[in-house]
């Protein structure tokens, strides 16, 4: 049962990962000049 | 009177007509130094760790009568690589949420104007990162740690006391304002902890200049930083970048608040 909760872990990290960097990127329209 | 400056690439004047590798003469910060000798400690794509770091470097450095910071977006952060990052600043290197993009458009949908060689710039950052191996780890950090919105204000809190508690043991008079005022309006500071709450409580407001809330339907109604208030008045933008028409307005908001500080 610890790798389902290991696997659940993991994409419930790469939802709050994506999730972050949508919000990031809209608050700072960050480039390279 | 010697005044040292401190920010990214808004201070440093990215997109500005006279900036070519160079600071900028018509950005806010130049303008409010503009009878006096100017030295400018900011550069483009700073986080909140760098702007620290390089203003007390550059206080180290000139030994200024009065210092001006402009804080950036929290969400970037500030790394020494242990190799070199192939950039300007290598091994210091500021990651943002862009430096793990692959995607070109995502990229060029943020441009309020286009232009190519930007763009080109932007692609060849990208690429580099990609290469030493700064994505690899970018990528890490923020599935890790800079997903969430605790790390991001807790960090940017910390490099405002320290700066703060820096300039005020050496008696340096100085303004702090902010590109964007998410630093200050956010969940974790409206329900604090207390590390939250211990930073906030050392940070002496009183010298912060905030820009005026928006009073227009769909604008920020808390206090905003200076890209917020640019954007929202409708000011001239070159790709992502507020242009001088923005930045001599602001000057001369801030012109009193920077004069008045001792």
């Amino acid at each position: 049962m610890q790798w389902i909760k290991n696997l659940i872990n993991r994409i419930k990290l790469e939802i709050q990962y994506r999730k972050k960097l949508k919000e990031l990127r809209k608050r700072d329209p960050f480039i390279y000049k | 009177m010697i005044i040292v400056a401190g920010g990214d690439s808004f201070v440093y004047g990215s997109e500005l007509a006279d900036c070519n590798n160079t600071p900028s003469n018509n950005t806010f910060t130049a303008l409010l130094a503009q009878q006096h000798t100017y030295h400018c400690a900011a550069y483009p794509g700073n986080s909140n760790e760098a702007i620290a770091r390089q203003t007390v470097n550059a206080c180290h450095q000139y030994n200024p009568d009065r210092v001006i910071v402009s804080w950036t977006f929290p969400g970037r952060y500030e790394f020494r690589f242990g190799y070199n990052t192939g950039q300007r600043l290598s091994p210091w290197y500021s990651i943002n949420s862009w430096t793990v993009e692959q995607n070109v458009s995502a990229i060029e949908q943020e441009f309020v104007t286009k232009d190519e060689d930007i763009l080109k710039a932007q692609i060849e950052t990208i690429e580099r990162a990609k290469k030493t191996g700064v994505a690899d780890f970018a990528r890490t950090f923020y599935q890790h740690v800079g997903s969430t919105e605790y790390w991001e204000v807790y960090s940017s809190l910390k490099e405002i006391v320290y700066l703060q508690n820096y300039l005020k043991s050496r008696n340096i008079p100085y303004l702090f304002t902010l590109a964007d005022y998410s630093i200050f309006d956010n969940y974790t500071i409206q329900h604090r902890d207390a590390t939250i709450a211990s930073l906030v409580d050392s940070i002496d407001m009183s010298r912060f200049y905030f820009f005026p809330p928006g009073t227009q339907n769909g604008e920020t109604t808390t206090p905003r930083g200076f890209y917020q208030w640019a954007l929202e008045n409708k000011y001239k933008v070159g790709t992502t970048h507020p242009l001088e028409e923005a930045h001599y307005a602001a000057y001369l908001l801030l012109q009193d608040y920077f004069n008045a500080v001792d």
